[in-house]
Order: C-alpha cells, then structure tokens, then sequence
C-alpha cells in the first residue's frame, strides 16, 4: 500500500511537468484548432536563451521574467509572419508548416548552444517536500506554479477568433511554455532534444482531458503522470524503457475510445 | 469557439493547377533517366553513395506520395516504418545469413503487415489526431527498439552492422556503384508499381476516399479496406527504402530512426529538408505519368485546397461528376495493376481512349458533395 502511495506522490510531481506542457497545446489548440508540434521545441529554445542570460551573469528571476517576456513577443511574431499566411490553408500545409518550425529550431538550438548536455539551476531547491523523500521542493514548486497558470488562464477572455486573438494565444502558449521549460530543464536536463518525450506526454495529456479545456488539460497531466508511474510499477515488463509507447497507447486508445477526452467539448461535424 | 465543425465550407471552389503545369515532358523525363544511369561513372564512391541514399529517400517519400496525396491520410509516422524494414533487413542478413536482395521482399511485406495493422485504429482518426497518433508512433519507435527483450536480435542500444554486398557475378564495378544500380532498378520498378496503383480503381477508390469519404463510401467503396491498404501499402514501400537503407549506410541503431527523420530525411544527409524538395527528387520521371495523374499533388497547397471546397447543393449534374472522376479513366495508359476486391458498384474500366470533353479540366472544381443516404 505503501508502494501504491508513493507512486501516485511520485507521479503527481512528474504530472506537473505534462501539465505545464498540455496547457501550453490547448493555450493554441483553442487558438487556431490545431496542434502545434513545435510547441516542445519553443520551450526549449526558451529556456536555452533564459541559460545564456544567466551565463552572461543575470539573476535567476530576472532572466525568468525576461524570457517569458521574450517567448511571449516571439510566439507572437512566428504567429503573424509564418502561419497567419497559412490561416486558409487546409490541414497538411499547417502540420507541414509545425514540422518544419520543429526541426529548424531544433537545428538552430543545436547550432548555437551545441548538443552536449546542462546543468539548468532551480529557483526551488532540490530539498525533500515536508520530509517525503519523493517529491522535492523543486516538484511541489512545479505544481504550485502549473496551478497558478490555470488559475490566469481561466481568467482570460476567451473572445471571438479574431486574428489578433489568435497572435495572442499563440503568445501565451509560447509564454507558458517557456515556463514549462525552465521548469522542467533542472529535472530533465538542459540539451536541444529534451523536450521530445515531454512533448508527446503533454500531447496524451491535453488529448487525455480534452483538447478544449485549460482545467482538462491539468488534470490529464496530473493522471498521465500518476498512469505512467503506475504502469512502470505493475505492469511487467514495463519499466522506463517503455515510457513513450505507453504515451502512444494511450494517445490513440483515447482517440479511439473518447476523443473528447474526459473535460472536452465533443465536436459536431455537420456534413 | 464552436463545437460544430462545417464540413463543407462556403469558399468557392478553385480551379486547380493544371497537371502539365506541374509534371516533366517525356523527353525531359528520358533525359533525366539516362543521367541517373550515366552518372556514377563519373563521380567518387562517396558521391555515389549520397545519391543511393537520395534515391531511397525518394522512395520513401514516394511512399508518403500514396498516403497522403493518394489516400489523404496525414502520417508523420514514416520513420517508424522505415526503421522496422531496416532492422528487418539486418536481421535477416547477419542473423539469419539470407542474401541481400530476398531481404527486401520480406521487408516489404512485413512492413505492410505492420503498416495494414496501425491503419485499423487509424481508420477512426483523420486529419490533426491522425497526425499526431502517427507522430507519437515516429517518436515511440526508438525505445521501442532499443527493448531488452529483443536486445539478442537486434542489438540493443548499439544496433547492428550489416555487411555490404559485392557486386556479383565479379562485375568491375565498386560496391557502392553496384547498389547504387541495384537502388536504381527497386526504385524504378516501385515508381511504375505506384503509378499504375495510383492509376488503378484502387488509386481511384484512395482518391474518393481524400476528396470526400462520405461520397466515397455512399457509392459503394470500402472505405476501411482501401484506407488500410493505403496505409499498408506506403508501410511496405517504407519498408524497402529502409532495408536498402541499412545496406547502403551498413549500419541500423535505435537513434538513427527518431522522429526527426520522418520527413523524410536524416541528420547526416539533407538535414531537415523541406518535403517539397524530396519529392521533387522523387519525381524524377514524372511525364505524363505523374502518379497524380488527375491534377492533384499532395505538395501543392493551392491544388490541395482545391479538392476542399465545396458546396452545399446536390444536383444530379454533381453526381455526374463525381462518377466521371473517380469512375471512369481520365487517362489514356491502361493501367495493368489493381487490387482485389474492388468495389462491386464501379463499372468495368472501358478499352477506348477516354475522349477529351471541354470540361475535362474543371474536375476539382467539380462540386462535389455527401450523397444523402439512400431511402428505403
């Protein structure tokens, strides 16, 4: 039983991460119906400018709030100069247009700041949370801060779909994410491929609440987090080595089974 | 934002790009071919070798071609396709010692397997969510190579070394220049493979099945099969460009095959070239041939926006049209593949030449709609 507690402690704290990830995927997903594959690679591509502005000797919280900043007027921009031409455009060109933006700037991180791997300090400590030697200080910060930003998104307006509200979901997706990469790069590691399994949790969390609601989107994080924990426990044979395709089975059997996921909106489609 | 989706839209429809606009003449296409056999005697081993991999690139994305421009199944999955025909392939010639080119029919057909069994919970995704099932399935593959239970064969994190083949029969060729013959003859033979498909009641069925699957399926294709097959087909295609792959570059590991290269491209190679310029390798030969022979090329996205506008009105003119498309040739080739199990309503394809009528160009401007449901 004890076992059973620790893990779902275990995977509450590893949830926040794929929470943070999720609300960055439904932030657009509300925006412009679509996913943005590159979404994981914004993040990182933050959180390794927020690096070098501590490298070149500015404070944590400073370079913290500088970033966000920063990802906010670059989520902005990369909305307006490259996929509002492709607003019209059917399905397969926006997918290709995400596709391309991940691999260039995944590329261009690689390029700049090389592939070799960081060490990314924590604003929370790595102290063990009230004494559980599960969760750290650093964790319960993550869930502390995933639990605001649902807070602040839900407060937002959620106006009609004119084409300035989508530049600025698009920032506040960029923003979010780059907090969800700042937090994640002390646990994870700082490198250009870091975000890739994170991505597709974040992506079987937002499917998992439901890819039109912010409070689904968290709440998919916490239990794909608490699911993952759990399988590598008592499934056999299943330890961390099949931690991604365990997210795949889950992303399609909740396609398949209850696409609009557990908080979603379920869509119409008149023929 | 809206829960209810439209389906049709109200934007007018586009006349597409016309197909001579977009295809390489027959003499432009000859020319091409003779340059592909003549060049490797021209150049060093290693160019030799970067053109074997841009041909099997190119046929991967040939592959691609018949997924999503043919069928209109979004899949950023073609890595993990291409990984399992590779391991295949390695597999089968450092464990169980089989020669170099039966590997690739096993390949092949194990990848359709494969491709033919995620194509069924495929069948209840489309668009985005299909996109991004295929996506987790790309990124999913590697770990799932590297899984200790299968470590014996395939190697384990540090993958496998494949030996490469000499040229037969003692030719005076090098190695690299005789697969590079060798990748030329596959390709050549797979391109006229999937544009007689494309050009089949098969290619046409995939065709209906993009442009509008509730028509599709109302005049009696079956939708599931022809999606699976779609899927299977682009899997096993995938299959061999990665066996021939893994003989090419003599080596398969887990992390040669992330998602990075489903587009498809690898690291070392084209670094993240933009699809468009891979299937323009690929379309080397595209004369009056172009697989997608009905105008329709699923790179262009003014032409694919084209097949996406409809109207909401149903006349028996639109039925016509529909049938006219996707029933009977438009094309003069006879194609001499097609699959089984055809749908039982589409009439037998016709000998004649079809005869050019004046509207023949305004097929994707072709209103074309959802057929209610028969009464009764």
């Amino acid at each position: 039983m004890e076992l059973f507690v620790n893990q779902i402690l275990a995977g509450i704290s590893t949830g926040a991460i794929y929470a943070c990830m999720a609300l960055a995927v439904v932030m657009i997903y509300q925006a412009i119906d679509h996913l943005n594959f590159a979404q994981g690679e914004m993040a990182m591509f933050s959180t390794f400018i927020s690096w070098q502005m501590m490298q070149w000797g500015v404070p944590y919280w400073g370079a913290f709030i500088l970033t966000v900043a920063f990802s906010f007027l670059a989520g902005i921009a990369i909305e307006r100069l490259l996929f509002k031409p492709l607003a019209k455009a059917p399905i397969l060109t926006n997918v290709a247009g995400f596709i391309a933006l991940y691999a260039i700037i995944n590329s261009v991180a690689g390029l700049i700041w090389d592939f070799t791997i960081k060490q990314y300090p924590t604003p929370f400590g790595s102290s063990p949370f009230l004494g559980s030697q599960l969760i750290s200080t650093h964790h319960a910060g993550m869930i502390g801060v995933t639990v605001l930003l649902l807070i602040a998104e839900s407060a937002r307006l959620v106006g009609v779909n004119t084409s300035w509200m989508i530049a600025l979901g698009w920032g506040m997706a960029a923003a979010i994410g780059s907090i969800a990469g700042m937090l994640i790069a002390p646990v994870v590691f700082l490198e250009p491929n870091m975000m890739g399994g994170v991505l597709i949790y974040g992506f079987a969390a937002a499917v998992l609440g439901g890819l039109t609601s912010p409070l689904g989107a968290v709440v998919g994080g916490f239990l794909v987090g608490i699911f993952e924990n759990l399988a590598g426990t008592y499934i056999p044979g299943v330890g961390n080595e099949l931690k991604l395709p365990i997210a795949l089975a889950l992303i399609i059997t909740v396609l398949v089974v209850k696409p609009a996921g557990l908080f979603g909106r379920p869509i119409v489609k008149r023929v | 934002m809206s829960a209810i989706q439209e389906v049709v839209s109200e934007a007018p429809a586009v006349e597409a790009v016309p197909k001579r606009a977009m295809t390489l003449g027959n003499g432009t296409s000859l020319i091409m071919l003779a340059l592909l056999i003549a060049a490797p005697l021209f150049v060093k081993n290693f160019i030799i070798f970067q053109l074997t991999m841009l041909l099997i690139y190119g046929l991967a994305v040939l592959a691609l071609n018949i997924l999503t421009g043919g069928s209109g199944q979004f899949s950023l999955g073609q890595s993990a396709f291409y990984a399992v025909g590779a391991y295949t392939s390695a597999i089968l010639m450092e464990h169980v010692g089989m020669n170099y080119a039966l590997t690739l029919p096993v390949a092949g057909v194990i990848c359709f397997a494969f491709g033919f069994l995620f194509g069924q919970p495929a069948l209840r995704l489309s668009g985005v969510y299909l996109a991004l099932a295929t996506f987790a399935l790309a990124t999913a593959m590697p770990q799932l190579l590297k899984l200790g239970y299968f470590e014996q064969w395939t190697g384990g994190v540090q993958g496998l070394v494949v030996t490469k083949p000499d040229a037969p029969f003692g030719l005076p060729m090098s190695q690299d220049m005789w697969l590079y013959y060798f990748t030329l003859a596959i390709t050549i033979a797979i391109y006229i493979f999937s544009v007689n498909l494309l050009k089949s009641r098969s290619g046409r069925a995939f065709m209906a099945i993009r442009d509008n699957e509730i028509a599709a399926s109302a005049m009696g294709i079956d939708v599931a099969l022809y999606k699976t097959l779609a899927f299977g087909v682009s899997a096993g295609i995938t299959g061999v460009a990665g066996g021939l792959g893994a003989i090419a570059v003599q080596f398969v590991a887990p992390d040669g095959y992330t998602s990075s290269s489903s587009c498809p491209t690898s690291r070392r190679e084209f670094q993240k070239a933009c699809p468009a310029r891979c299937s323009a390798c690929c379309c080397f030969w595209s004369s009056s041939w172009c697989p997608m022979a009905h105008g329709k090329s699923p790179w262009w996205p003014s032409n694919w926006s084209a097949s996406s506008r409809r109207t909401s009105a149903i006349s028996t003119e639109e039925k016509k049209c529909f049938l006219k498309n996707y029933v009977s040739p438009r094309s003069r080739r006879r194609s001499s593949l097609s699959l089984p199990r055809v749908a039982a309503h589409l009439p037998k394809r016709n000998t004649t030449p079809a005869r050019p009528t004046p509207k023949s160009r305004s097929a994707t401007s072709c209103p074309i709609v959802a057929l209610p449901p028969p009464t009764a």
